[in-house]
Formats: C-alpha cells, structure tokens, sequence
C-alpha cells in the first residue's frame, strides 16, 4: 500500500468525522462523497471500489442496503467514468462532478428538498466543492 | 509495472472481499465505528482542560455520584424496566446524510415492535417505526421532511396536521381557532397513542394560501442527543 492510499484512507476517516460530528451538532454534509468523487479522478478502479467499500461501511447505518447507500456508491464510479471519457484537468473535473454528483444525489433520493431546503443543499455543495478540492491538494502533495 | 500490480489486485480483491463480508453481513462494526468516531460526550473533553483544583472538585463529586449510582442501582434491580404499554429501545445509529431524519433502535419485531408504532422519548411522540426487522427497527422522527401526523392542540383540541422538517409546524389549523403559543401539541392519529404530547405551540400565522392557520412548534429536547426511547407495543 502506498503512502498516498494511506494518506487517502486517512482522508475517508478525516471526512467521516467531520460528517459525524457536524451532523450531531445538527449541521449535515456529504463531506465523504466529495472526498470520494475527488477520489475518481486520482486512483484505479480497484482502488477506488475500496474506498468506496470503506465509506459505505461506515455509512451504513441499518441491516440492509439502502437505495440511499446504492447510489450514494455509483456516484464515485460515474465520476470515474467522467474522467475516463473525457479526460478533463481534475482541478476542473472534481467541482464538476461534485455538483452534478450532489445535484444526481439529491435529486435521486429526495428531490423534494430543492423546493424545501435548497439552501442547505447549497451549503451541502459549496463545503463538498472544499472538501473535494482540498482532497485533491492533499494528494497530489503525498504523491511527490 | 504488470507483476507490482497483480499482487496489489489480488490484495484489493480480498480487502474488497471483506468489506463486502462486512458491510452485508455485520453492518454493526460499522456502527460501533461511527461511534468512535464520533465522541458522544465532547463536554468531557473540556472538562479534561480544567484546573487542578476544579479537578480535585470534580473527583470528588465523581466519588460522590459512584456512591448513590451504586445505591440506586440496587434499588433500580427491584423496579420494572418499562411499562407494560411500551418497550424500552437503545439508538444505534443515525440517519447519517441530509435527506432524512431516522434513527435506528435495538428493538424489533421479535420484541414485539410493529411498523407504525410510536415511539416516545421523555414522554414525548418523537416519531413513529417506518420499518422493523427481527431485532432492530427504524424510526422517522418529528424532523423528517416525509413525517406527517394528525394532532390537535391545545385545551380546545383544535385540529392540525403535524408536518415534519427541520423546523416542524401544524399546517391545516382551522382558521380563526384559538390557538396560542404555549398551547401543546398532541397526537391524535390511528395507530398511535392518544393525547401523546409532542411539543409546544411557539407562534401561529397564516398559511401562505390564506385558507388555514399554521403554528411553529419548539421541543423541549435535542433529537441528536436522544439515546434511548420507549417504543408504543401495538
């Protein structure tokens, strides 16, 4: 295992904390997905199902899979998928795959919050583009 | 670059391999890894900042409380655990993301809990069982955007319906009733309980389509911080 697998395992567990605590405190965010669709454009395929595995398993928070955890899984492989047919800059491709991944996201498990709560999901997915971005930063410095 | 790869393959695989084992079949290491996670008790992360002297307070008093919990638990061992009506239930786990608003209880149809059933916290409706499986069970609560509960308020009973959210209100009030802050709020639903309090009338306006009354409601608990509630038995 390289140091930049360790220092993205280490960013899963930095998101999950962060998500857990926040969400607590009342303040949700999908601060793990982010990291995740940041993810996409940096590891493999066999890589990333790992992180993925590893984000759902500590998401997962009932006996059985969701629909929420399905998708919350697929949105990591589409973006991967991105960065396969188009080969965007990731600094480019990241925020674009985070806002449409969270906009898929919403819509697909609750597309009544766009008319209840579309604040907080702009809040949702200005902190994922920050959160993605910084995931980015950080890796490509562990890679030097 | 083909032979480092294949031994990382094979060891992704298996790691893979396990998760998968994890994740279907013992979601609850994952829980009890969000917990870790997750400090349950941030105040006493602060209490460790405190002075020497205040420490020598708070061990003292420490002593102090580990001497009645030891004489109440003694007493506790001779008294019911719930009430015949309901079933006593320890939260697992959250609804971990921004869409919904559930817990997840250790109790489930095998201890008698049914899908509908209300489930109580401090006296409290705080929710109802969306979904049970043999020993846990789902709970959408008040603040769930899905949650919807007829209920009547106040002295007068006047109707409404409780409408979950992140800031609960009672929608469909009749207008011109006499609803006031301060006024509770009650449930008046089949299937739960009757008359199960589940919070207080905050301030009352009109609905947005001028045909009804509409009330905020404010409760006089934290949902985050629930750890334990009762279950209504059907």
């Amino acid at each position: 295992m390289s140091f930049r697998s360790l220092i993205a395992l280490l960013l899963i567990f930095i998101a999950a904390s962060l998500q857990f605590l926040l969400g607590s405190a009342g303040m949700f965010t999908d601060l793990m997905l982010s990291a995740l669709i940041a993810f996409a454009f940096l590891f493999e395929w066999p890589e990333l199902s790992i992180y993925v595995l590893v984000a759902v398993f500590m998401i997962d928070w009932q006996p059985a899979l969701t629909p929420t955890l399905v998708v919350f899984a697929a949105i990591p492989f589409a973006a991967y998928a991105f960065r396969k047919l188009f080969a965007w800059a990731p600094w480019a491709g990241i925020p674009l795959m985070t806002i449409l991944g969270f906009v898929a996201f919403y819509l697909a498990i609750a597309p009544g919050m766009f008319a209840n709560a579309a604040p907080s999901i702009v809040l949702d997915i200005l902190g994922a583009l920050i959160f993605g971005e910084v995931t980015f930063a950080v890796l490509m410095r562990a890679e030097r | 670059m083909m032979p480092e790869r294949k031994p990382n393959l094979a060891l992704l695989g298996v790691l893979a391999c396990v998760l998968l084992v994890l994740v279907i079949f013992q979601p609850s290491y994952g829980w009890r890894l969000r917990a870790f996670l997750m400090p349950s008790d941030i105040a006493a992360g602060a209490g460790s900042q405190a002075s020497g002297s205040a420490m020598g307070v708070l061990m003292a008093q420490n002593d102090q409380l580990k001497a009645q919990l030891a004489e109440l638990q003694g007493i506790a061992a001779e008294l019911p655990t719930s009430s015949p009506n309901y079933l006593r239930a320890m939260v697992y786990s959250r609804y971990p993301l921004n869409f919904k608003n559930e817990l997840f209880v250790d109790a489930g149809m095998d201890d008698g809990v049914a899908t509908g059933s209300a489930v109580v916290y401090e006296g409290l409706l705080v929710g109802r069982v969306i979904q049970a499986w043999p020993h846990y069970a789902a709970v959408e609560t008040v603040f769930d955007n899905n949650f919807r509960l007829p209920v009547r308020i106040g002295k007068g009973g006047y109707d409404g319906l409780l409408t979950g959210g992140s800031y609960p209100f009672v929608a469909s009030i009749a207008k011109n009733s006499p609803v006031a802050p301060g006024d509770v709020v009650m449930s008046a639903a089949p299937g739960v309980p009757y008359a199960v309090p589940v919070g207080i009338v905050q301030a009352t306006s009109t609905s947005p389509d001028n045909l009804f009354e509409q009330a905020t409601i404010v409760f006089p608990y934290d949902i985050n911080q629930v750890q334990t509630v009762l279950i209504a038995r059907p």
